[in-house]
């Protein structure tokens, strides 16, 4: 995204924290493999360690250069840039269209089931289109301004469940079986799509990417531990027959002044999903920008949304397609060949992308029109 | 035809069929005309361009055997020192019938010190300039300038209390419509050599004088630049109001919030222009522009430094919920009641659907219809003579507060919101603009949407407040992006011995991009 | 200009597009304050008692000396048809978010519950935190029962609960607490039962003032009196037991849900204090020896003495008080003895998290036995060890002059 401004990387980190978290807490453990409780909980902690080993490609890779993932490849081998190019766009508009569908669906069956979805899909991406619109900077702010709600909220959340968590549910960890700690933490990895996000904003960051992405990944882990853990404490086994558990431990949520904070965390998916959507709608646009010319650039933002909101349109019509993405991404296909492979390629070509190269490109960058 | 094409993507298609062409926009000026040594002369092309308006007087006198007129603007010249100049000069050279023209003019000059501001004009737009401002002009035959001399003695408006600005312990002065009135005010205040202002001339044929106040050693060149640079691209012929330069001082055209400030106080803007800003001066008004202007400014007032720390954060904080109370309130409550029941306690749930089992429109009617009739009567409130405010108000409680919930036209519940939100709006009332509009289309969204629409739609205007920029300071600065220790008086006001340690500059924040060419 | 016609098109397509989000104006809701579901013949019975003002005129009128409900009574083969014919009877919309009471009538718990679940885990109306009751008889005598207090009925039901809960009478359940066990302990719950006891007539005035007529007349109304004070046990989503009110204590203690108590004890010569527990942690775990399994209540508590009956002349020591505590402790250990005993061993319900605590203690023997865990509730071995310590005396100055005797 070198068209637009810098932005900080604790703005960037809060900003993809607040984005994850979307994943967080639409977690479906119903669809996934059966696992005991304990596993989601054990799960969510090994993921770290899971993220932590398939990221430290990217964290080598922008340790050492401060260009996106798309330059180096383009650098590398035109050809393999363009392959690198659809391949990342496809990745990005379908972690769009997953936020949306699953967004829509968690409205239409939690909060408004009488409600049309085409009205959700609609509204949600009007929001994420003017988000977009305004750029990397707006969305970084108000990112970091949301996170402090979310932090806020959740904070609220787990002091309110306090005295409902029990910890008999969470059983003795060497008897859980390892094959199911390792599908769910999978799952939560796999699931990690805003790191596609952060490989192109790299230029944009003021600092060091690397560092940022540490940050980002103890950052989310710790929430990740945390949420996992009040789920499995508050609910047990009763999670599994729960399609959106977290929501489920905000509604036991009780307080004298208002008896339901239900429709209050709806606010947070609201959020989430917004950012999330802006974020990915933002990088899509940002790609097409970069290989298309300008007088036919400067449309991308338009038609990327408008095929995000028709695939989400369609897939969102069934029980089955809403599933089918969310599905493809849990199992990893994505997240092993944008996030895992290619950086390793990267890295492993890194002496043959020269700075020299890079200088020259840059200038070509520059003499392109601006927004 | 391809003329014709390239017209349209220069200027647009709007422009190339209905629009002026970029010749015919340009002004017509008449050339400058020089002042001549020959006083007849001159006195003819005063009298032609003036054409007998009746508020200049001319006074033609010879002194020393030396003929010379004096021109002045009735109202807006000091009587007095005219005359006493007039006296002087008659009393030294009573004696003499063969002075030169050069003596009389250096004897003005030179021994005559009523005037401190005494400037030599040479052509004749420069002359009526300042004779519109006041200055008494003294035209010598054999002398090819006019001498202008300040001898200003306009009626103005005394020093008084700021009227939208009131407080508890801090001055009671404001800023008056004569610009040097108000400059003197700030200068009083800050006895530095690097306080600096500097005069500019906006608009063709009001050529009204502009101030750009600031402290030299403190404000970025860029911005000063980038001020000039917008302030140069005004085309108004006529400056009546501080209000009609901020469109062009504004970074963005169409934004929810202006990044320019305005205020009445002159110890408010020294406290701005101390942080790197720039104040700017309208003759006529009495209300400065600072630039650039930040969000958490609104909720800042000169009160704030006087209390302690403890009850300023407490007053700081309520400011900031209360500007939530007046954009969410209404729309909260529509939503809630039209979508999610559930939320209200049981005992306030009972109490909303007792009033409006007798309502007869739905609440997001009711809301608009009650919020409609409450803007009515504070644009009335705001416009009539004291003398009928009183019964504005009576009738306004008779009508709203009392006849239409007794009439069930609307629930006593939705009274009190619109209550609590008009008082809260005044908390902060340089925000009343934006939350005038958002009241509204809170109120729309939060009726058709439930909280989901009113969640996007904060976020909507989270997103464009964010990415305002103030002349290339961020909007939302200091809270996003984030700059640690100006948040000392952000959310909550720290000891003033703590804010003492390190100034706040503007150019300081984080995420601070000023362009000079913008 | 891209920008504002951008902003222009989606206005008006939300505008278009805004009966897409169904509402329901609050004038057109049916405030669902109360549910009763039974179980007949035809299917199910919902009755459900929702808010209806009674107050006057077009102010806010909420007239707390009447009952403000009221009350319609659907039948339907499922739950939703029910719901759906209490509609069509009073033309509002039904609104259950608010809802404060679940009651399960007698014969609908003995028959199975799993029904109840499918209904309101699913509606994403239902409140997690409202209170599950199984009433003796029929649910709808509970919800249609006339209080006076209050603006609502249901109101006063919920205050009953929540009274008996803080004075350690019962187990409140929540609901998703319910759903949760019956869930995760195979169809085991426990759940207070409420009960109407009959009525009782109320004498009020009414004193006439029209025309200075100074008249008086009286009026008597039929108040309805509920108590809360056994517990239904469950087994398989199926009522297995009632039991009583000593029983329902006792498993409030082995809940360690009671904060505060009241009990009666009694001295060696029959004399009797109430002892006020303020202060009580209860701590269940298990112990193993060989293939036995027992496991050992731990009550720590502190009291204080509320009243002592005793002849006059007479006083209470701190040797006294020594006995009442002991005397205390007894009753203590057995109503939770009686608790585990009829509730765990004899009905053999999976409640107070037993699994669960064998399972963290001893993995190895929970592996063994967890397929068939409830066919060993019956073998299981209680024993308690409470400790009451009388540490607030009050403000009466006798016990000070027994001690200086």
């Amino acid at each position: 995204m070198v068209q637009y401004g810098k932005v900080s990387s604790m703005q960037i980190v809060l900003t993809l924290v607040v984005c994850k978290l979307f994943a967080v807490i639409t977690y479906t453990p119903v669809y996934t493999e059966k696992a005991e409780i304990t596993a989601v909980f054990l799960g969510g902690v090994v993921s770290t360690l899971i993220l932590l080993a398939a990221a430290t490609p990217v964290i080598l890779l922008f340790r050492k250069t401060q260009d996106d993932i798309l330059t180096l490849s383009y650098r590398l081998n035109p050809g393999f840039g363009f392959i690198v190019f659809i391949l990342l766009l496809i990745g990005v508009l379908a972690a769009a269209v997953d936020t949306m569908v699953d967004f829509q669906f968690f409205m239409v069956n939690a909060v408004f089931p009488d409600a049309s979805r085409f009205i959700i899909l609609i509204t949600l991406m009007i929001a994420a289109f003017y988000a977009s619109l305004m750029g990397l900077e707006g969305i970084a702010r108000t990112g970091t301004i949301l996170f402090l709600i979310v932090l806020i909220a959740l904070v609220t959340i787990a002091f309110t469940l306090h005295n409902r968590i029990n910890l008999l549910n969470l059983k003795p960890v060497l008897y859980e079986p390892v094959k199911s700690i390792l599908s769910v933490a999978w799952q939560d990895t796999a699931r990690n799509m805003e790191l596609l996000i952060f490989m192109m904003v790299v230029p944009n960051i003021k600092g060091k990417a690397a560092k940022s992405l540490l940050g980002y990944i103890l950052l989310i882990s710790v929430l990740l531990c945390t949420i996992s853990f009040l789920v499995a404490t508050v609910l047990g086994e009763f999670t599994f027959r729960q399609i959106f558990p977290f929501y489920m431990i905000a509604s036991v949520v009780d307080s004298k002044i208002i008896r339901r904070f239900d429709a209050i965390h709806m606010t947070l998916w609201v959020i989430t999903a917004f950012l999330r959507t802006s974020l990915f709608l933002l990088t899509a646009t940002s790609l097409l920008k970069r290989v298309l010319p300008y007088h036919i650039g400067k449309w991308s933002c338009l038609f990327s949304s408008v095929v995000i909101l028709v695939a989400a349109g369609f897939l969102s019509g069934g029980l089955q397609s809403s599933n089918l993405l969310y599905d493809f991404i849990g199992k990893g296909y994505p997240f092993v060949i944008l996030i895992v492979l290619l950086p390793i390629i990267l890295l492993l070509n890194l002496k043959r992308i020269s700075p020299s190269a890079s200088k020259n490109r840059e200038q070509q960058r520059k003499e392109e029109k601006p927004e | 035809m391809r003329r014709f094409l390239y017209k349209i993507q220069s200027e647009g298609l709007y422009n190339t069929l209905f629009g002026i062409s970029e010749e015919k926009k340009k002004p017509r000026t008449a050339p400058e005309s020089k002042i001549s040594s020959n006083l007849l002369e001159n006195v003819v092309v005063m009298q032609e361009r003036l054409k007998g308006s009746s508020d200049f007087n001319v006074r033609e006198l010879e002194i020393g055997g030396v003929k010379l007129d004096i021109f002045t603007n009735e109202g807006m010249t000091n009587i007095q020192t005219v005359n006493d100049s007039l006296i002087k000069m008659v009393d030294h050279f009573k004696e003499r019938n063969d002075a030169t023209a050069e003596e009389i003019y250096q004897f003005i000059e030179t021994k005559m010190l009523f005037a401190a501001e005494m400037k030599d004009v040479y052509t004749f737009e420069d002359l009526f300039k300042m004779m519109m401002s006041g200055f008494l002009i003294v035209l010598i035959d054999g002398v090819d300038h006019a001498i202008s001399m300040g001898a200003q003695g306009f009626q103005f408006r005394s020093i008084a209390e700021p009227t939208s600005e009131a407080n508890e312990r801090g001055s009671k002065e404001g800023f008056t419509e004569p610009i040097k009135i108000n400059m003197s005010m700030i200068r009083r205040r800050i006895k530095s050599d690097a306080l600096h202002f500097e005069m500019l001339k906006v608009g063709d044929t009001g050529q009204t004088d502009v101030c750009l106040a600031y402290l030299d050693h403190v404000v970025s060149p860029k911005l000063l630049s980038s001020i000039r640079t917008r302030l140069s691209k005004i085309d108004f012929k006529l400056i009546l109001n501080s209000g009609y330069l901020i469109p062009f001082l504004e970074s963005v055209k169409r934004s929810l919030f202006s990044d320019v400030g305005y205020t009445e106080r002159p110890d408010t803007v020294c406290a701005k222009i101390y942080e790197g800003r720039v104040a700017i001066l309208v003759d006529g008004t009495p209300f400065a522009l600072v630039v650039p202007y930040l969000f958490s400014e609104n909720f800042q007032s000169i009160d704030d430094y006087v209390h302690k720390s403890y009850y300023a954060t407490a007053i700081r904080c309520l400011k900031y919920i209360s500007f939530i109370i007046t954009i969410l309130l209404p729309g909260v409550y529509v939503a809630m009641g039209t979508f999610h029941p559930e939320l209200f306690p049981p005992a306030l749930l009972f109490n909303i659907v007792s009033s409006q089992e007798t309502t007869p429109f739905p609440m997001t009617i009711e809301a608009l219809i009650i919020f409609f009739i409450y803007e009515i009567m504070r644009e009335a409130g705001l416009r009539l003579p004291r003398p009928v405010g009183h019964a504005i108000s009576i009738v306004g409680s008779l009508v709203i507060g009392d006849a239409a919930v007794t009439a069930g036209l609307i629930g006593s519940p939705m009274v009190i919101v619109v209550a609590l939100t008009a008082i809260s709006s005044f908390v902060v009332p340089s925000l009343q603009e934006p939350a005038a509009f958002l009241k509204f289309a809170f109120i729309i969204i939060g009726g058709t949407m439930g909280l989901y629409g009113i969640a996007l739609g904060s976020l909507i205007v989270m997103v464009n407040a964010s990415t305002l920029t103030a002349f290339g300071v961020p909007y939302l600065s200091p809270i996003s992006p984030f700059s640690g220790y100006s948040m000392r008086d952000i959310f909550f006001r720290a000891h003033l011995k703590t804010l003492q340690k390190k100034e706040v500059r503007i150019e300081e924040l984080n995420g601070v991009h000023i362009d000079s060419q913008e | 200009m891209k920008k504002t016609i951008f902003i222009v098109l989606s206005v008006a397509m939300i505008f278009s597009l805004t009966s897409c989000f169904p509402s329901h104006e609050l004038k057109e809701t049916a405030i669902v304050q109360a549910i009763a579901v039974d179980l007949t013949d035809e299917g199910y019975e919902l009755t459900l008692q929702f808010y209806a003002p009674k107050g006057s005129g077009a102010t806010t009128a909420i007239d707390t000396s009447n009952n403000n409900a009221n009350i319609v009574v659907a039948k339907g083969k499922t739950i939703t048809e029910a719901v759906d014919q209490a509609t069509a009877i009073q033309g509002e919309y039904i609104f259950t978010g608010n809802n404060r009471l679940l009651i399960i009538g007698e014969r609908f718990a003995k028959e199975g519950v799993e029904s109840l679940f499918s209904y309101f885990d699913r509606n994403h109306l239902t409140t997690q935190n409202i209170d599950v009751l199984v009433s003796e008889g029929p649910a709808k005598e509970i919800v249609s029962v006339n209080i006076d207090q209050g603006i609502l009925a249901a109101e006063m039901l919920e205050k009953i609960v929540e009274n008996c809960e803080e004075n350690g009478m019962i187990l409140r359940c929540p609901y998703y607490m319910f759903s949760q066990n019956m869930f995760q302990y195979e169809g085991s719950s426990v759940v207070p039962v409420i009960e109407k006891t009959g009525g009782q007539e109320e004498q009020s005035e009414d004193q006439g003032t029209e025309s200075g007529d100074s008249s008086v007349s009286e009026s008597i109304q039929s108040v309805d009196v509920v108590k809360i004070e056994k517990t239904a046990v469950f087994k398989d989503y199926k009522l297995a037991d009632i039991v009583d009110k000593e029983c329902s204590q006792g498993l409030a203690f082995l809940s360690n849900t009671v904060k505060e108590a009241t009990l009666v004890a009694e001295d060696a010569n029959g004399h009797l204090s109430s002892i006020n527990l303020y202060s009580c942690d209860a701590k269940l775990k298990p112990e193993f020896q060989d293939d036995q399994i027992t496991f050992v209540l731990q009550i720590k508590s502190k009291a204080s003495i509320d009243e002592v009956l005793l002849p006059a002349g007479e006083y209470t020591g701190l040797d006294e008080l020594e006995i009442f505590a002991q005397s205390a402790e007894r009753l203590i250990a057995d109503e939770c003895t009686r608790a585990f005993n009829r509730v765990v061993k004899e009905d053999q319900s999976n409640i107070l998290y037993l699994g669960d605590l064998i399972h963290k203690n001893n993995p190895k023997l929970w592996t063994a036995i967890q397929n068939d865990f409830p066919a060993h509730l019956e073998k299981l071995h209680f024993r308690t060890e409470v400790d009451v310590d009388i540490t607030r005396l009050s403000i009466e100055a006798n016990q000070a002059q027994n001690k200086n005797k």
